[in-house]
């Protein structure tokens, strides 16, 4: 039960982290933008027409097809958190990845004095623990 | 004045070991305390000055603060003495332990090297590729000068980075070799 991509994107729906795991196809960075982008508007939007008005998890959160599954986590502050994998890994797994991914970003990207908010994520301890969060969820790394 | 007014707060002296403050608040200050001389120098070995120089403050201070909630009557007047002070005491009070290592350069009169396998401060601290050779603990150097000179033994303190001492693990080990100005060499 693999994972096969984990988006970050930024508040204005600019992708500051990207991995991408075997077994998906591999879609080229500029291609990754573009979706992550994309993504983020459908999420914008419709958190806007959501007809009723809670603060926590409104908008799009889930997405179920045949072949895999996308969840979608959004903390308070408006950074967004992705992840698409098969259709075995449930929605709950998913949802704690994705909140413990949270807490790495928030460890070790935002306590980093040398990363700049809002731009890609280019921390080695950060890479360090991603991977180790993943490694149960991975058959090989691509990248 | 009163003299009760002159007094230090008493929760202040009898706050206990274990009240300390949360590591996330803490490591958020020290990334915020980077950034900020990081855009008042120009040089590596300039913010490690400026973090040398904030260290030492630090280190005065932490000296008598430990000194009085710790209830020492005895100063150490010899430096093996204050050394073990520090690395024992004073890093129990910063830190919750012990340092791991405390050890004497070969050939050298008047070095040491303390040696540290976890350390907390720059535990969420990635240098960047530009800015390789910065050591963000320059503070913790910085404490230990402080100390040291406050307690009558001037020294200069540096810091170093050394690989982990397991492969498994990717926690750097931290050194702070000490070296002593010929004139702590006094005995009272």
């Amino acid at each position: 039960m693999p994972i096969y991509t984990v988006f970050i994107i930024n508040r204005s729906g600019g992708l500051i982290y990207s991995a991408q795991f075997q077994g998906s196809q591999v879609h080229p960075l500029n291609e990754c933008l573009r979706l992550a982008s994309t993504l983020h508007s459908v999420q914008q939007i419709s958190r806007q027409v959501s007809p009723v008005d809670i603060l926590d998890d409104i908008g799009l959160t889930s997405l179920e097809a045949k072949t895999f599954r996308l969840r979608l986590y959004q903390p308070l502050t408006g950074i967004q958190f992705v992840a698409i994998a098969t259709p075995e890994v449930t929605d709950e797994i998913l949802l704690g990845i994705l909140r413990r991914l949270h807490l790495l970003y928030a460890d070790y990207a935002l306590k980093n004095p040398f990363y700049v908010q809002d731009m890609p994520i280019r921390c080695k301890l950060f890479d360090i623990h991603f991977m180790k969060l993943m490694k149960p969820y991975i058959a090989n790394p691509v990248e | 004045m009163s003299t009760t007014a002159m007094a230090l707060p008493v929760p202040f002296l009898q706050a206990r070991r274990n009240q300390s403050a949360h590591f996330s608040v803490f490591a958020l200050l020290f990334a915020e305390t980077i950034s900020y001389f990081q855009n008042r120098v120009d040089s590596i070995a300039e913010l490690e000055e400026r973090l040398l120089d904030l260290g030492q403050q630090i280190g005065r201070r932490v000296l008598e603060l430990v000194w009085l909630r710790e209830k020492f009557t005895r100063r150490e007047i010899d430096v093996l003495g204050a050394l073990r002070f520090t690395t024992t005491t004073v890093w129990r009070f910063l830190f919750g332990k012990f340092a791991d290592s405390l050890e004497r350069v070969k050939d050298k009169e008047n070095e040491y090297i303390i040696v540290d396998n976890t350390m907390l401060f720059a535990r969420f601290i990635s240098v960047p590729t530009e800015l390789e050779g910065l050591n963000c603990n320059a503070l913790i150097a910085g404490i230990v000068q402080g100390v040291l000179t406050a307690s009558g033994f001037p020294c200069r303190v540096d810091a170093h980075q050394a690989p982990p001492a397991d492969a498994s693990e990717y926690v750097s080990r931290s050194l702070f070799s000490i070296r002593f100005l010929p004139e702590s060499n006094h005995t009272f």
